[in-house]
């Protein structure tokens, strides 16, 4: 069409006359990464992004190191590191597709409505494992001996993940009147912690959350963390992230950071974000002495790790979903791309939101050293971060 | 009573006006109500009464949580509405629907009042015994009459006025009543009327003594010889009265507002009328190949026996072109298991097609039981639509199910959740009003009036490629979003005003479930271009240029802009003629001067006389025409952008009338739904409502086919712990 949108100057015609005078790269607007174009955002380059097979992808891809594993429509697919090329692409019986991935010796996990091993370098099944319900809302764990998770019915099962056999499950709330659901499991040492959502009443809006710390090797319950009391609603909305002698946790409905101590069970800190706005839906991340996490609130925020004091938080277009560390750059994904600087938080630019195309990423991060994987709406993209 | 107004002229003489007869409780007052058509005139009225008392205690009483003593007994006024329908079936019985709530207490049911006819001339019963025969213990409502909500004859009004006192626009006289009182009519200017008895009311039989006043207001309408016609509308009623009890004086003080409204007033000739535009949009869609069909939802099978249920065909993009209001097919189907399952509830003006793009995808992960596709009157006062919804749940067998609600449907959504009736355990909004739309400040008029005012200031300058777009979403949004099925009013507007009633009653509730709310954002500009054609909207296919739609209307605004350059370059050529450049003399003229700037390799001549020739001057001219062209599209385009955002966003604190003044605009909007208005807000409740906003993206409309949206929602599913589908 003649004249078709080569720019957009968005302000009066008086002030577009001005521009004339004034130039008119003046009206340029800020430069975001379509599909396939521009190379970089914020320092960020993009080393490739390959088209869906199948479609949206969701959940939290990982990586081996060597191949990119994502998911969407229930369908897992491999992708080449380097190329973004997919080497396989198969479509388990997982029922219900599980919140995250996880590969250890030669195999990708995840649990949904059932646990399923696959082969890393053809996809193949090579084991499955039905628990009593659902698992899909919350994220696994492993370690170079088992698989750690938990379900809607507040059970934390451990399974070989040689064989998928089960080695231990425990409930950690057999009193409970109502729900429970484990939000997500992560292990360290002889330990394995669970982030539960226990509701008090029958819909959940009073509800308690709680961290369990439970023996690795038999489930046993060592201690337990209790955050609230029923008079309201508080739960532990993801999976403890292990951190020197802190375990570090996000409360959801209260847009709280809270680090409790992994070995008393005690509250060390909480830090709290703006009210009235959904939490993060991950832990925070951390490097060095510092906590990085990304809420609901719109802001990502840098905190003393051991203190939980805010040294810097940066808004975002729009609510968070993901936060990963990546070189010397933070990415948070926004439904869209941001890059921040690790030390000051600033902005440096944003991509990835095609929304006219409806390209834009969904999952959390996959990161290999100085590379960071994401998965979205229409395609999977390879980040390589300064 | 109140049909005084519509009593037969006998009963008009001098000494028995209309008030005097409007206390008599057994008047047996003969109606000729012309605003009743037999069989297809239904009137809705929403009733609010506010009633504080104080009652002082001969004995005092302890307070049980001070333990102090207590020697009055105060009553706060409890606003909540009470919904009537009324309405005369063809077997000539006045029937009246009337729906309440009092706590967790629900009473529903039509109640038929029997009443007599004789030719056109409807003998119709007093207030006190229309609600005593229903055994409704409505104490706010003794004072009110259905038939005084409803509209009074206004030639008999007139005739009683000038009875009263003619010549006389204000105070008109005092008299007396048959039991003494004194009445008082008051016209404090042409359209308004208080009427103030003194001496009280009266109630079952008993007089009530205190001061009673009602208040109208005087509304014009079609008649039905095509004149405007004049009609008096109680508007509210206000009860002060002493009355003496065993414990001592009761003073209790009663405002009741009253609003109605009227719809479906001539079903055939709206059914008419829908049909002749359904039928010029499928000529449309036919025409227009590129417009892709908005998928049938699968097949869904019922659970439950809950109405009829409609082919798929029903909920093809045609059917869902139905407009607002009542009517349209049911459908309310069941799939998945018999608890925590997803349930979609559409917005007003709007069906199940909204929930096209979404579904499948919902449906992938989580149980869809049941959908709310047309209400049976989406125009209907909101709690009135919430019972039905809760009605349905309640018939599909399903339980704690998550109700997900766009725009007004949230708020059906939440009241639905809040009746604690064990059927909702979370409520998601997206993009709705829980505090109001700036939009339905503005009556329908008033509203389609701005904007048409606006479109038929730029229509003298849309002559650019891509601008008769503008035209088009001009023409289809007045019709979409404003026009309801005739020229009355639709009582889900006057709910979803800001700072209305429901809204007042709906956020000062607990709420026991698990919520949260979805903001959008469509951006600052063209965001009426966006409401229609939205990519992957099912509205899309209302309009065949799709999300072209805002590409081509940012391409006229561009082209505008480029016209308006070339424009000026063209003078600029015009008046800067004869210059010599790089050792080449050029000129437009027929002869230059030698005296400009030497030494350098550019120089114009500063002695050229300006205009020197007819090409300069047709150069100059020609390119004032573009540029006055060029900036006038564009300023005409702002101005139907600003009066949009006006109508949708306007920045309160600015004083009217500064339409076009880009502050007077206020931060974010969906097109609809100004982003102050979508949020959730912080409602009695031990828990957050857990705000989710999202990135510029789609609109009001285009905003439940999002795929952002989509993201948002099934994270949050997945936050309230719903059942994965299994």
């Amino acid at each position: 069409m003649f004249f078709t949108g080569l720019f957009r100057f968005r302000h009066t015609a008086a002030l577009a006359s001005a521009s004339l005078v004034l130039g008119i790269a003046a009206c340029e607007e800020p430069a975001d990464i379509p599909p396939g174009g521009q190379a970089s955002v914020g320092g960020v380059r993009v080393l490739w992004r390959t088209p869906l097979a199948e479609g949206a992808h969701l959940h939290a891809p990982t990586t081996d190191g060597a191949r990119f594993y994502s998911e969407g429509n229930r369908r897992v697919e491999a992708y080449a590191l380097t190329t973004g090329a997919r080497t396989w692409s198969e479509r388990p019986d997982f029922r219900t597709a599980p919140a995250n991935y996880l590969v250890r010796d030669g195999k990708v996990l995840g649990v949904g409505s059932r646990a399923v091993a696959l082969d890393v370098s053809s996809g193949r099944e090579v084991w499955q494992f039905t628990p009593d319900t659902t698992a899909a809302l919350a994220e696994s764990a492993a370690d170079e001996r088992a698989l750690y998770f938990g379900t809607m019915s507040h059970r934390v099962y451990a399974l070989n993940h040689a064989d998928g056999s089960l080695i231990w499950s425990t409930d950690v709330g057999p009193e409970w009147q109502h729900r429970g659901i484990i939000r997500g499991v992560s292990v360290s040492g002889d330990t394995v912690y669970a982030g539960v959502d226990q509701h008090v009443t029958p819909n959940g809006e009073r509800s308690i959350g709680w961290i369990f710390a439970l023996e690795r090797a038999t489930g046993r319950v060592l201690w337990s963390y209790q955050n609230g009391t029923g008079q309201d609603q508080r739960y532990i909305g993801s999976a403890p992230r292990v951190v020197g002698r802190l375990l570090l946790a996000v409360d959801y409905p209260q847009n709280t950071f809270i680090a409790v101590d992994r070995f008393t069970g005690q509250e060390v800190w909480r830090t709290a974000g703006i009210p009235s706005y959904a939490g993060a839906d991950e832990a925070p991340v951390v490097s060095g002495d510092t906590a990085y996490a990304a809420s609901h609130d719109q802001y990502v925020y840098a905190m003393a790790l051991q203190t939980g004091h805010v040294l810097w938080k940066t808004r975002m277009p729009a609510g968070n979903r993901a936060l990963a560390i990546c070189g010397n750059r933070l990415l948070a994904n926004y439904l869209g791309l941001a890059v921040l600087d690790r030390q000051s938080g600033q902005l440096l630019g944003t991509g990835l939101n095609d929304y006219a195309q409806n390209d834009f990423p969904t999952t959390g991060f996959a990161v290999a050293g100085n590379r960071a994987f994401v998965s979205g709406e229409k395609a999977a993209y390879g980040l390589e971060c300064p | 009573m109140l049909l005084a107004g519509c009593r037969d002229d006998a009963a008009l003489t001098p000494g028995t006006g209309p008030e005097g007869s409007a206390l008599d409780a057994h008047a047996s007052t003969r109606l000729r109500d012309p605003e009743i058509d037999q069989g297809d005139t239904w009137f809705a009225i929403d009733i609010i009464s506010e009633t504080s008392a104080a009652i002082p205690l001969s004995t005092p009483l302890p307070d049980r949580r001070t333990g102090r003593s207590v020697n009055t007994l105060e009553f706060r006024p409890r606003p909540e509405p009470v919904h009537v329908e009324a309405g005369y079936g063809a077997d000539d019985q006045l029937r009246l629907t009337i729906y309440r709530e009092e706590g967790t207490i629900r009473s529903v049911g039509n109640h038929v009042v029997s009443t007599n006819a004789a030719g056109e001339q409807v003998s119709s019963t007093t207030p006190g015994d229309i609600f005593g025969q229903m055994g409704l213990p409505l104490a706010s409502m003794e004072n009110t009459s259905i038939a005084g909500g409803l509209f009074v004859d206004t030639a008999a009004f007139e005739r009683a006025l000038r009875a009263t006192d003619p010549g006389d626009p204000g105070l008109v006289r005092g008299r007396a009543d048959r039991r003494g009182g004194r009445i008082r009519v008051h016209r404090p200017d042409d359209d308004r009327l208080h009427v103030t008895v003194e001496g009280g009311a009266t109630q079952a039989n008993t007089e009530i003594p205190g001061t009673m006043v009602r208040r109208y207001r005087k509304h014009a309408r079609p008649g039905k010889d095509g004149k405007r016609e004049a009609w008096w509308v109680l508007e509210e009623v206000e009860h002060t009265a002493e009355m003496q009890q065993n414990a001592g004086t009761r003073r209790r003080h009663t405002i009741t507002r009253i609003r109605q409204a009227r719809w479906n007033q001539n079903r055939e000739q709206e059914a008419r009328r829908f049909a002749a535009i359904k039928a010029r949009r499928r000529s449309q869609l036919r025409s227009n190949a590129a417009a892709a069909p908005v998928a049938a939802p699968a097949p869904l099978a019922s659970l439950a026996p809950a109405g009829p249920t409609p082919s798929t065909a029903s909920l093809t993009t045609n059917e869902s072109e139905f407009p607002c209001g009542p009517g349209g097919p049911e459908h309310f189907a069941a799939t998945g298991s018999s608890g925590r399952n997803v349930v979609f509830q559409h917005g007003i003006c709007s069906d199940a097609g909204t929930w096209n793009g979404m579904r499948p995808r919902v449906s992938d992960r989580f149980y869809v039981a049941t959908e709310q596709a047309y209400s049976v009157n989406d125009a209907a006062p909101l709690w009135y639509q919430a019972l039905e919804l809760e009605g349905k749940l309640r018939a599909s067998g399903t339980r704690d199910n998550v109700v997900v609600g766009h725009s007004q449907g949230g708020l059906v959504a939440r009241r639905t959740a809040q009746m604690e009736s064990g059927l909702v355990s979370g409520v998601v909004s997206i993009s709705s009003p829980h505090t109001g739309a700036m939009i339905a400040d503005f009556t329908p008029k008033e509203a389609t009036g701005a904007l048409v005012d606006a479109v038929a200031r730029l229509g003298g300058y849309c002559l650019l490629p891509g601008c008769g777009t503008i035209g088009h979403v001009a023409n289809e949004l007045p019709y979409r979003y404003f026009s309801p099925p005739n020229d009355g009013d639709m009582p889900a507007r006057l709910d979803n005003q800001r700072g209305s009633p429901f809204l007042d009653s709906l956020n000062s509730r607990y709420e026991p479930f698990r919520r949260a709310g979805i903001e959008n954002d469509a951006g600052p500009r063209f965001s009426w271009a966006r409401l229609i054609g939205d990519a992957g909207s099912p509205r899309e296919a209302f309009n065949p240029q799709g999300q072209s739609t805002v590409n081509d209307v940012w391409t006229g605004y561009d082209n505008a802009y480029y016209v308006m350059l070339f424009g000026m370059l063209l003078m600029s050529v015009a008046i800067t003629d004869d210059c010599y450049y790089g050792g080449n003399y050029w000129s437009y003229g027929d002869y230059w001067y030698y005296g400009g700037y030497y030494g350098s390799s550019y120089w114009c001549d500063p002695y050229d006389p300006y205009l020197d020739n007819w090409f300069d001057w047709g150069t100059y001219h020609l390119g004032f025409l573009l540029y006055f062209f060029g900036s006038a599209a564009r300023g005409v385009m702002d101005d139907v952008d600003w009066t949009w955002d006006y109508l949708t966003t306007r920045n309160e604190a600015l004083s009217e009338p500064y339409w076009l003044r880009a502050d007077a605009i206020g931060p974010g909007t969906d097109g609809f739904v100004q982003l102050s208005g979508q949020r959730y807000p912080e409602t009695p409740g031990a828990f957050s409502p857990l705000r989710r906003p999202i990135p510029y993206a789609h609109s009001h409309t285009g905003v439940t086919a999002s795929p952002l949206v989509l993201h948002e929602l099934t994270s949050t599913l997945g936050q309230f712990g719903l059942p994965q589908r299994f």
